[in-house]
């Protein structure tokens, strides 16, 4: 299942996390599971967050988007 | 291993018939474990720490049918992994101490997270009974879970209970005594690893065999092996002959991918459980957010409806914002600037023109609009807030893959709605160079609020009731025209490489006011800090600028700057005082706002009823196509040269930005006065 999971990123694109699962055949949080499995082992990484890349910048207050939910991508 | 030999040496104990059934919780936190325990053991329990460790532990006993009972709460953990010493505290004291029974806690509302930490378990040489907590809960959401279903599937005892109400609880302890007893048919279905990695783990398996250290069980420790485990690893390096550990080592190097193989075959069985047991809900929150969303996120009919909203948006904006905004600018600003001028009507004259022409001219006119920015940033903190913002940015990444941008390259150009300087710092997430800078490059055309603002005070004031039309309409524009560079550069610079990109959408959910609010009122407050700074000084510096040497106006500074760039100006249809705005909002965008209210000395007189009889259409939209498309601020130019480290790049970009917004407000001006004639 994870290496199906691979494999689908690896053909690129956006995905959603309720897509990967029908694709699976599987639940959403499983998907979101295997995510943080891939994250720790190094396949994708967590989308900074706004608040890291913002820190520095005197208009964040200002800034309209906040982090549009949890985003990873392929390594 | 360091944390198990500080724990405690195994040890054998008597028959169970004379000793309390040694039972240990094991659960991921917020599992209801704790209330397990407190239920259980009562005030009969005693808290202290791991050997070597600031992690609590957390032990105690009672009676129950006549059986005495001996309880630890092991710590809560999600996996048993050697990620955290809560995780080896847990599997160490299971592997050593040998409990007669865990008792694995999950929580019935959220299986999938609950079931991974069995998987670990059911491995490890102690019977396991699951405890099915929080059924009331998983009811309550509509989650059906079987126990009997569940209990066939995993081949160990599941016992449904609910630990705040304390249903459940004599039963679950009834099966605990059985399994303890070896009255329980225990026969549970393990996780497989991958087929063609079963081989392996044989390999591994015959080569430490003999070498494991008690209590270890030999399998368990060639899975670990296998995943790459920290603390197993370094326990086999030290066990095992050296020509041995290179034998091992040498397999395992040559399948270092195992890791995934070893985890695919938990999310495997962990599926089939799912399946098996769970039954979801269909209908309510769930599927109106599935419902919404093959609107919301459809490829078209997505880009659709983000259209639709951001025009609904600006029609809100106008409608409800405009009026006030008159109201200010005749009551508040004309009023202000009329009092102040007859107060010092006995000063020098250019007192009074500084005050009343150069801060309240300038500074008041872009706080007038003040109101018509509350309710746009009200709009978009709505949006934010009931969770379509994710959407938005779901469908906006669908179409970066359309025009070959990168996928990473969303995020940094959505947060440039705010501001650019952090859509160019965003940039950081991208990992390729090449795409990182095309990012860059593009990130100035996505406008940013204060350009918004200027389109939205500017808007009205040039076309009254077709202001809804014309701001939707530039937004369209700029993003158009992103887009567009955007392949240009890309067939350049930048060759498509496949990334991934994987969002999480949010549930819809009802607005929170508090929220809502706290977001207007922190981008206001920001908004006013600029006025009453930066705004202030490009005010009164344009303000002198228009008044030195003389006093008079057409012989200003200003009027010299802007007739020698009016040869440039006029290709667009752009008189002097125009020209200079657009120069000025180089500092900040609303600048061009604040020049326009000292070049039109706007104190008394509204500067929209000034501008609407001043300018023709033709002119005022190729103005609004410049101010768009123009050069960014010089923030945003900083953010550049800090981010690309390149003055070369830095000058590309003003260079492509100054091009491009010169060349659409040429031809918007030209082409709106050929059909206007």
């Amino acid at each position: 299942m994870l290496e199906k999971l691979i494999e689908i990123l690896r053909a690129g694109g956006t995905h959603r996390v309720s897509d990967l699962a029908r694709a699976l055949d599987t639940t959403p949080e499983l998907v979101e599971m295997m995510l943080e499995d891939l994250a720790r082992a190094g396949y994708v990484k967590p989308v900074a967050a706004c608040s890291e890349v913002c820190a520095s910048c005197s208009l964040a207050d200002a800034c309209i988007p906040a982090q549009p939910g949890k985003a990873w991508s392929l390594m | 291993m360091s944390a198990c030999h500080s724990i405690r040496e195994t040890v054998t104990l008597p028959p169970l018939q004379e000793r309390p059934i040694r039972v240990a919780l094991a659960g991921q936190p917020n599992v209801g474990k704790s209330t397990l325990f407190n239920l259980l053991t009562g005030l009969h329990q005693y808290v202290g720490n791991w050997p070597g460790k600031t992690v609590e532990r957390k032990e105690g006993h009672f009676t129950f049918n006549g059986a005495s009972y001996r309880l630890v709460d092991l710590p809560g953990t999600y996996s048993l992994t050697a990620n955290s010493p809560e995780e080896l505290i847990a599997r160490e004291f299971i592997l050593r101490e040998r409990p007669d029974v865990v008792v694995a806690v999950v929580d019935a509302a959220t299986l999938e997270r609950s079931l991974y930490l069995v998987a670990e378990l059911l491995p490890l040489p102690v019977p396991v009974v699951v405890a099915l907590n929080m059924m009331d809960v998983a009811r309550q959401e509509g989650i059906q879970v079987e126990p009997e279903v569940l209990q066939a599937a995993l081949g160990v005892p599941v016992v449904p209970m609910s630990a705040t109400r304390g249903a459940g609880v004599p039963e679950l302890l009834e099966t605990v005594e059985r399994v303890a007893r070896g009255a329980f048919p225990y026969a549970p279905r393990l996780p497989q690893i991958r087929p063609d990695h079963r081989e392996v783990l044989e390999t591994i398996g015959e080569r430490i065999a003999g070498y494991v250290p008690e209590p270890y069980p030999r399998d368990w420790v060639a899975l670990k092996l296998l995943e790459g485990d920290v603390e197993v690893t370094r326990m086999m390096r030290a066990a095992l002959p050296p020509e041995r550990w290179e034998e091992v080592h040498a397999v395992l190097r040559a399948h270092d991918d195992a890791l995934v193989a070893v985890a695919s075959g938990r999310y495997e069985w962990i599926g089939r459980m799912v399946r098996a047991a769970v039954t979801r809900p269909r209908v309510g929150q769930i599927g109106l957010t599935e419902r919404l969303d093959r609107w919301a996120t459809h490829p078209v009919w997505g880009l659709a409806i983000l259209a639709g909203i951001l025009g609904l948006v600006f029609w809100l904006t106008y409608t409800v914002g405009a009026p006030v905004q008159e109201l200010l600018e005749t009551y508040m600003v004309g009023a202000l600037a009329e009092a102040v001028r007859s107060w010092l009507s006995g000063a020098p004259a250019w007192l009074s023109g500084f005050l009343a022409d150069g801060v309240i001219g300038g500074v008041g006119a872009v706080l007038t609009f003040l109101p018509i920015l509350v309710i746009f940033f009200a709009a978009l903190a709505f949006l934010e807030d009931v969770g379509y913002m994710a959407r938005a940015a779901y469908v906006m990444d669908g179409l970066m893959h359309l025009i070959g941008l990168h996928g990473k390259s969303f995020l940094p150009l959505f947060l440039g709605f705010g501001c650019n300087v952090p859509a160019i710092l965003g940039t950081r997430v991208i990992d390729s160079r090449r795409a990182r800078l095309l990012t860059i490059l593009l990130a100035p055309l996505v406008p940013c609020t204060a350009r918004m603002a200027v389109i939205v005070f500017l808007a009205p004031a040039f076309f009254g009731p077709a202001a809804p039309l014309v701001a939707w309409g530039l937004v369209l524009l700029s993003l158009g025209v992103l887009a567009f560079t955007g392949i240009m550069l890309n067939r350049a610079l930048f060759r498509d490489r496949r990334s991934a990109f994987i969002m999480e959408l949010p549930l819809y959910h009802l607005p929170n006011w508090r929220t809502i609010g706290l977001s207007v009122w922190q981008r206001s407050l920001s908004f006013v800090r600029r006025a009453g700074t930066v705004i202030l000084v490009v005010s009164v510096v344009i303000w002198a600028l228009s008044t030195l040497p003389g006093g008079s106006a057409e012989e200003s500074y200003l009027t010299r700057l802007g007739e020698f760039l009016e040869p440039a100006g006029r290709l667009m249809g752009l008189d002097w005082r125009l020209t200079v705005a657009l120069l000025s909002s180089f500092v900040a965008k609303e600048n061009s706002i604040a020049t326009l209210g000292v070049l039109f000395r706007a104190g008394e007189e509204g500067l929209a009823d000034l501008l609407a009889a001043t300018y023709p259409p033709a002119t005022a939209l190729a103005f609004l196509v410049v101010q768009v498309l123009f050069i960014p601020c010089v923030a945003t130019v900083a953010a550049i040269r800090q981010e690309t480290v390149s003055w070369r790049w830095t000058a590309f970009s003003v260079g492509l930005l100054l091009v491009i917004s010169l060349l659409a407000g040429a031809a918007t001006f030209h082409a709106t006065s050929l059909l206007m004639q």
